[in-house]
């Protein structure tokens, strides 16, 4: 049972790129500030599953995209901030542009058919 | 290189398992009480933004599991499971144990004696001095079945003067002869081989000498090596037969020496022309 309908859930794959992208633009945070930042992004529709946001954050901390390290947050708690790295900079960079080809593609697809005229 | 950091690290994660259990842990009940906190300020009840939270968050022990998947190789760790268990279930049942381990040996040993004892045979049979560094070349024969096929003597002279790889390369061809003159005539088995023959398997005559380099050329006379059981044969095993003659295909060839009675083959040579 779903307490809220209309979300989807984050697709794999795309979960690292929009990590990458929180990271970039919000600093150091931590992964409840992750998770939240992304439904917000998407205007509530998409639904970060926690199963998955985890093993992904090990994910690119194993290959060296983000670094933790424990902090305090805004109310006083422990919890452990991820921030973005060089390398993730740079793949960041890399995997925004070929998501924009890849998005670019399948729009020229499905636009109206100037060639069937 | 990405993938091979994040390869390595998971290598780590082998290690050290119960910290980085606890890590995590404590992670995922920040990320709850966040949420609960979060949940509180919406003006939820403390119970209510508790359960709101936890429905939220999902299994703890599944994001637990692929946590763990993710930080080091299950399959790994299961592969060392199943072997601890394996020993455990040994440790266990000494009787079986002590069946298995024997039938093991008895079967390992009995394989390596009929090997260690079957190379030694084979090994023996061919009774070269080194043995590992001797090769036979041939051609290769393109779309046929056959395989393999003899070597023309001119390859031959072109393989000799043009390869680097082989201290020496020397040739032969089997054949027979009629073997005619005192006695009764014989059918003969043999090879025709180049001079420098018995210099390439690292033999010599246990009589006489080897055929010298020389001899092979056009114009020169017909050399002949006997081998031990035709020099028992058919000359009384006569200590002075070197520089006596051995009429074969009705062509007088001079004896120069014999093989030794450890040679298998017993095959007398005599001296081919490669021209």
């Amino acid at each position: 049972m779903k307490p809220t309908t209309g979300k989807t859930d984050v697709w794999q794959g795309t979960l690292a790129l929009m990590v990458l992208k929180t990271l970039e633009a919000l600093g150091p945070l931590h992964g409840y500030g992750i998770a939240r930042r992304i439904e917000q992004t998407s205007g509530d529709r998409l639904a970060v599953n926690y199963g998955t946001l985890y093993p992904a954050l090990l994910k690119l901390e194993q290959e060296g995209y983000i670094a933790s390290e424990w902090g305090v947050s805004d109310n006083n708690r422990k919890a452990k901030y991820y921030k973005l790295t060089r390398a993730g900079r740079k793949q960041l960079e890399r995997e925004a542009r070929e998501w924009e080809q890849a998005t670019a593609i399948v729009a020229r697809f499905l636009a109206p058919g100037e060639e069937h005229t | 290189m990405r993938r091979l950091r994040g390869w390595l690290v998971r290598w780590g994660g082998l290690f050290d398992k119960r910290r980085q259990d606890r890590e995590l842990a404590e992670e995922l009940e920040s990320h709850l009480q966040m949420h609960i906190e979060d949940n509180l300020g919406r003006g939820m009840t403390p119970a209510e933004a508790r359960r709101q939270a936890l429905i939220k968050l999902g299994g703890i022990e599944q994001t637990k599991g692929n946590y763990r998947d993710r930080r080091g190789f299950p399959w790994l760790e299961s592969l060392l499971q199943d072997i601890r268990f394996g020993l455990r279930m040994l440790r266990k049942n000494p009787g079986f144990t002590a069946v298995a381990v024997l039938t093991l040996a008895l079967g390992i040993g009995a394989n390596t004696a009929v090997f260690s004892g079957s190379i030694a045979f084979l090994r023996k049979s061919v009774a070269f001095p080194q043995v590992d560094r001797l090769v036979m070349v041939l051609n290769l024969a393109p779309k046929q079945t056959v395989g393999w096929t003899n070597v023309s003597p001119p390859d031959y002279l072109d393989w000799k003067k043009q390869s680097q790889s082989f201290e020496e390369m020397a040739a032969w061809k089997w054949t027979s002869w009629n073997l005619t003159g005192k006695g009764d005539p014989e059918k003969l088995d043999g090879a025709l081989v180049t001079a420098n023959f018995f210099r390439t398997l690292g033999v010599m005559p246990a009589m006489g000498r080897p055929f010298q380099t020389g001899e092979e050329q056009p114009g020169h006379g017909q050399e002949a090596i006997l081998s031990y059981g035709l020099w028992q044969r058919r000359f009384g095993s006569d200590p002075k037969v070197v520089g006596k003659t051995i009429i074969l295909n009705q062509e007088t060839c001079d004896i120069v020496g014999v093989m030794g009675c450890k040679s298998d083959s017993d095959r007398s040579v005599r001296l081919g022309r490669t021209r």
